[in-house]
């Protein structure tokens, strides 16, 4: 060789590869540091969903207490808890961990095993302190609620950890106590302030904490001894009373099972802190537990909402990282002169993802971790017992960090791939990134398309060629499969498109204005930036639309198959109160209301009663025996009893059609529509009254046929499948009795029948009542009609304090707690907000693509707007240019995204039970399309600044 | 194909580039043929788009003829795949851009060490290598610098620096003056000229007869033709003419 140099050896080197991607680091690391604005956003974009996933995991473990503190909040510093445990045998045994469920059994009923009580079963050497939960009621006002009480030595040693004095000072005398801080905030008494209970008259003298309840119950806590005597004793069931044994030795695993064995758990300290093995917590025999559903779904739902986050995310840290590399173009072409190979140019773009995935996972995990602590440490301050302590999820949280690292690296490579197949001298000369290889990019989305298209059409073809919903249901799994395979690959088709239809879109831009013909043509020429927006705002779309047609249609679904218990904000109470049987199987008379004094009550405590009327129905139900010994034996109807239902006959032919499986065949079907469609029978399904029942019950004007036909002595039905021929059958039914029907429903014996002339008048919504007879024809039919009930109209729902207040009112009048207010909330009407939140979540991934694009197009364009300027172009072109490349990102982005999203979901639907339910919200996927690019369109102008931002020059010789 | 000479370091025989196809098709280069011997320093000439800097890719491997063959030290570059090109670059090619061309990113040193450390040099060796280069072209003072912080100037001489750096025979120079005043040129064109005195093979790319008059042979192309090839004369309105500037 000439000068004695050696043959040109091309050989690889050894370490050249490490050593090159050490280079790579090194420029990818100050590359960042060099490009703080830019590398900021990427570390943000991925940090936030790696925080709000490690929060979330951190939360949902915080929820599950450790053996630790369910030893501390559970046992304080007792050994053990022993109490009743529901067993159906004595070869059943507990969870090591929770006294309260059964965790392995044969779940056979063993007739002749008697449970033994607890404190048979204590042993012997402990210190047994009981905790005996009470049913007490409160006086407030003038009427009597109910209120949980607890007589236990709560500030024994033995309970540090479990129960804390909080405020005041333990109780000295025999009425004073201790109470939580929701009693003290419920019925706003104040220490020394006397509090008279079903249990006494007591003085609370402090708060009081358990740590395993939340600080908002009301709950009384007597000592040991204060009260009337019989409370501890008649009041409470074995059930209600649990004891806790302090002292030194351990109860052990076989202690514990000895006492399932007897129906009786136990809490352990030792066992919760060391369980035994898991073959020693089975009994032989035992059902075999499920899978934790609860759990698996939580993971799912967990990284499917985290990886669509992080998609999302990860297709806008592309954007910046296509113009890092864009702007690197020039480097890392002379990095490729000075002889370095592909992958280390590739590594150069990756190693930024590297740095910036790492750094974002890291500072993402430790700001969810540090969130949900906070959080956790508030909860905890406020009193709730919701969450135990900070538990970090390492394995969901590692996955999380694992997921934004990848999804960094992954958004980090499209450009590291392109610039690494660069043509070197092109880049050298021009600094301009040559134009992505798309042919084969586009070639594959345009394959990909027609195939989606083709799995949408199988799914919906199959979908409909099964006319039987039982074969329907069959096929759901193949449908959806279908339909969702054809609209996931819908997405990658356009996102994959998206280039070629950027591209293609330019040429007919020529006669728009010069700022939207600009801004097309430079996101056609810098794809590289332009595809992951768009294609960032495109997958917002699709997830929005969808979520908004299948969101918009189930809530459809739920309104139509409503279940209404009377008019809306429309509450039903009864007049009467039945009472428990007494001791020698007596049944005392029920309870009555005077119909003035309830609606004095009860709008004394509304005031948002808008009227009140007294229902007359047909004699209701009352001490009619069930059960053992009852039976048909005796009158159906007696002076002190009725045990007669009324309910009208559906005619032959008159059914709705069920398949085999009881699917409704056709919902649209006027036989499965209307009141009483699918509703049993009550006491209120007759009503007896005029027209101005029909005006309060029905929602309806009565009309001159239905006063006419009242009058003539016939029914106003609600709902015509009960009529045939002009008539009804009404039935009285011995409740009495029970029969099994066909469809699994529980049927009574038909005691009498009677033939009725009938017209309908369909109610404003399908409440529960077949129709309405006159009080004339209710005693011709010997009905026995009488003020059973008092309907209470609001003008609006009651807050949950206002039904308190109702229900404390509606006591007051019966003298004792036991009936319920319940007003009619109507169809699920505040669900309207959930589409704009989808619409809201959508509209910032937008703001997000586009501003983030539209920064990216001023930076590169600083030299064209320099040019413009020499020109003479108007100072506020550049807004308009910043407000045009905001609109077509955001714009083609939103409307292929919500033909993506909103095609295959009203596929889905009308392929789906919801088919009927169909609902596009036009509004808000309108808004969607229209008026979220514009918005950020706007915001890109408002924005921009018009002065063109000075750059210092490259240094000149 | 040509006998190559045992002093040869670059050899292009009957090489064509065209861009493009069809109609749009531009030849850049038609059917050179050009050597240049181990401590040869050859100076192109010609006017813009006559296919200087197309010349120079392809004698670099950054770029491939689209008929002919190219040979760096009888290496025939047809035959070598991109991770040998690459590695040929780094062995034996040193490139000096007119735009200096430094790494932002990397120090002076680190510039110029590049081609050793990404052949798996140790950093420091390559380091030591780098001072010694940066020493070369008088500038070892800046070795810590990055590349905001030094003049064009210096900048270039970092650029020559990494050129030369290491056992590279063929420095390839892109219009290395082009950016600066005409002291820091001259003092270029003095490392330039040195380097080829101690053997390396020197392609100069210049608009400027001044500095071609530095070289041992001056090549002159129009149209992506070699139309003249000439000793250097040391009068620079001859060679203006002679390029047709």
């Amino acid at each position: 060789m000439p000068d004695g140099h050696p043959a040109l050896d091309l050989a690889p080197a050894r370490g050249a590869r490490r050593s090159s991607f050490r280079i790579a680091a090194r420029m990818a690391r100050r590359d960042i540091l060099r490009h703080k604005g830019r590398s900021l956003l990427i570390i943000l974009l991925i940090m936030l969903p790696v925080a709000g996933m490690s929060g979330a995991a951190t939360l949902y473990q915080s929820s599950l207490r450790t053996p630790a503190e369910i030893v501390r909040y559970e046992l304080g510093n007792t050994q053990a808890r022993y109490a009743m445990l529901p067993v159906p045998n004595g070869e059943s045994l507990q969870d090591p961990l929770n006294d309260t469920i059964v965790a392995s059994s044969t779940g056979e009923l063993d007739q002749d095993f008697r449970p033994s009580p607890p404190e048979d079963l204590l042993p012997d050497g402990y210190e047994v302190l009981p905790l005996r939960q009470l049913k007490l009621t409160a006086t407030a006002g003038d009427a009597a609620v109910p209120l949980q009480g607890r007589q236990v030595d709560a500030l024994h040693p033995a309970f540090e950890g479990k129960f804390t004095l909080l405020e005041g000072r333990a109780p000295a005398t025999g009425d004073e106590v201790l109470v939580s801080p929701g009693l003290i905030e419920r019925f706003a008494l104040s220490f020394g302030e006397e509090f008279t209970t079903s249990a006494g008259t007591f003085v609370p003298v402090g708060t009081i904490r358990d740590a395993d309840a939340s600080d908002r119950n009301s709950i009384l806590y007597l000592r040991q001894g204060q009260g009337p005597a019989a409370l501890g004793q008649g009041d409470a069931s074995p059930q209600s009373v649990s004891y806790y044994l302090a002292g030194a030795a351990p109860v052990t695993w076989e202690q514990v099972r000895a006492a399932n064995s007897r129906g009786v758990g136990v809490l352990s300290r030792s066992v919760v802190l060391s369980p035994p093995p898991p073959d020693e917590q089975t009994v032989p025999g035992a059902i075999q537990a499920g899978t934790p559903s609860e759990q698996v779904a939580a993971y799912g739902t967990f990284g499917l909402v985290g990886a669509l986050a992080l998609l999302e995310v990860g297709l806008l840290a592309g954007a910046a990282f296509a113009v890092g590399a864009k702007n690197q173009v020039r480097e890392l072409a002379l990095l490729a002169a000075s002889g370095a190979e592909a992958p280390t140019i590739r590594a150069v773009v990756t190693a930024s993802g590297l740095w910036l995935g790492g750094a974002a996972v890291a500072s993402g995990a430790v700001a969810g971790v540090g969130a949900a602590a906070v959080v956790v440490w508030w909860v905890r301050s406020t009193g709730s017992a919701r969450l135990a302590g900070v538990h970090p999820d390492p394995l969901l949280t590692g996955t999380a960090m694992a997921m934004g690292l990848a999804a960094c690296l992954l958004a980090a490579l499209a450009p590291a791939n392109r610039v690494a197949r660069q043509a070197l001298v092109g880049a050298l000369k021009s600094g301009r990134a040559p134009a992505a290889g798309g042919k084969r990019t586009t070639l594959t989305g345009a394959v990909l398309l027609p195939v989606a298209a083709g799995l949408l059409a199988a799914g919906w073809l199959v979908a409909q060629s099964a006319a039987d919903p039982d074969e329907r249901a069959r096929q759901a799994g193949l449908v959806s499969s279908l339909l969702a395979g054809g609209a996931v690959l819908g997405v990658v088709a356009l996102v994959l498109l998206t280039g070629w239809l950027t591209t293609g879109l330019t040429p007919r831009t020529g006669s728009l204005p010069l700022a939207l013909r600009m801004a097309a043509r430079d996101s056609a020429r810098n794809r590289g930036r332009t595809v992951p927006a768009v294609a960032a705002v495109l997958a917002a779309a699709t997830l929005a639309s969808a979520a908004l047609v299948l969101s918009a249609s189930q809530q459809a679904g739920q309104r139509l198959s409503h279940s209404w218990s009377a008019l809306e904000n429309q509450a039903y109470l009864p007049l009467s109160l039945a009472q428990p049987p007494q001791a020698d199987g007596t049944i005392p008379p029920a309870i009555t209301a005077n119909p003035e004094h309830l609606s004095t009550a009860v709008s004394g405590a509304l005031d948002s009663v808008s009227w009140t009327r007294t229902v007359t129905t047909p004699a209701p139900v009352r001490n009619c025996g069930f059960g053992e010994g009852a039976g048909p034996a005796g009158q159906v109807t007696t002076d002190v009893s009725n045990c007669l239902q009324y309910s009208l006959a559906r005619p032959a032919g008159q059914a709705c059609p069920l398949t085999a499986q009881r699917r409704v065949v056709d919902p649209d079907d006027w036989r499965c529509r209307g009141s009483m469609a699918w509703d049993q029978g009550s006491d209120r399904s007759i009503l007896v009254g005029g027209a101005e029942d029909i005006r309060a019950m029905f929602g309806r004007e009565a009309g001159a046929d239905a006063v006419a036909a009242l009058n003539a002595g016939a029914m106003v039905v609600t709902n015509p499948v009960f009529i045939r021929d002009g008539k009804v059958e009404l039935q009285g039914q011995d409740v009495r009795t029970q029969q099994g029907s066909p469809d699994g429903s529980v049927v009574h014996d038909t005691v009498s029948s009677t033939v009725l002339e009938a017209v309908t008048l369909e109610p404003s919504v399908a409440v529960p009542y077949y129709g309405i007879v006159s009080p004339a024809t209710a005693h011709r039919l010997n009905l026995a009609p009488e003020a059973a009930g008092l309907a209470v109209q609001l003008s609006r729902a009651p807050s949950a304090a206002e039904v308190d207040a109702v229900t404390g009112a509606i006591a007051g009048v019966f003298g004792q707690p036991g009936i319920g207010f319940w007003a009619e909330p109507g169809v699920p009407k505040d669900q309207a907000w959930m589409g704009w939140l989808i619409v809201a979540v959508s509209a910032l991934v937008t703001f997000s693509a586009a501003g983030i694009t539209t920064g990216l197009s001023l930076a590169d364009a600083r030299t064209d707007h320099a040019t413009l300027a020499g020109v003479g172009a108007a100072p506020r072109l550049r807004k308009a240019l910043a407000a045009s490349q905001a609109l077509f990102t955001a714009g083609l982005g939103a409307v292929l995204g919500t033909l993506a999203g909103a095609v295959p979901a009203v596929l889905i639907v009308v392929s789906t039970d919801l088919r009927t339910a169909l609902d596009v919200p036009w509004l808000p996927l309108a808004a969607m399309v229209a008026a979220v690019p514009v918005t950020a369109s706007a915001l890109a102008w408002a924005f921009t600044r018009v002065a063109l931002p000075m750059t210092r020059r490259a240094p000149g010789g | 194909m040509s006998v190559k000479g045992p002093q040869q370091v670059l050899e292009l025989a009957k090489v064509s580039r065209t861009f493009g196809q069809g109609a749009t098709a531009v030849a850049a280069l038609r059917d050179v043929d050009l050597t240049i011997a181990a401590g040869e320093f050859v100076a192109v000439m010609g006017p813009s788009g006559s296919g200087k800097s197309s010349l120079l890719a392809l004698a670099g491997g950054l770029d491939r003829p689209t008929s002919g063959g190219v040979f760096v030290e009888s290496t025939p570059l047809a035959g070598l795949g991109l991770n040998e090109l690459a590695r040929l670059r780094r062995r034996a090619v040193g490139y000096v851009f007119q735009d200096f061309n430094l790494v932002p990113t990397l120090t002076a040193a680190e510039n110029v060490a590049l081609p050793l450390e990404l052949d798996g040099t140790a950093a420091r060796k390559a380091g030591r290598q780098a001072l010694d280069a940066l020493r070369q072209v008088g500038i070892p003072e800046l070795a810590d610098r990055f590349m905001d912080q030094m003049s064009g100037g210096q900048q270039q001489r970092v650029a020559i620096a990494r050129a030369i750096v290491g056992q590279r025979r063929l420095i390839l120079a892109d219009e290395p003056t082009g950016a600066l005043d005409s002291t820091t040129g001259h003092g270029v064109m003095e490392v330039l000229r040195a380097r080829a005195d101690a053997g390396a093979a020197v392609m100069l790319v210049t608009h400027e007869a001044r500095h071609a008059a530095w070289a041992d042979r001056v090549v002159f192309l129009r149209d992506g033709r070699i139309v003249d090839q000439a000793a250097a004369m040391h009068d620079p309105t001859f060679l203006l003419t002679q390029a047709g500037l």
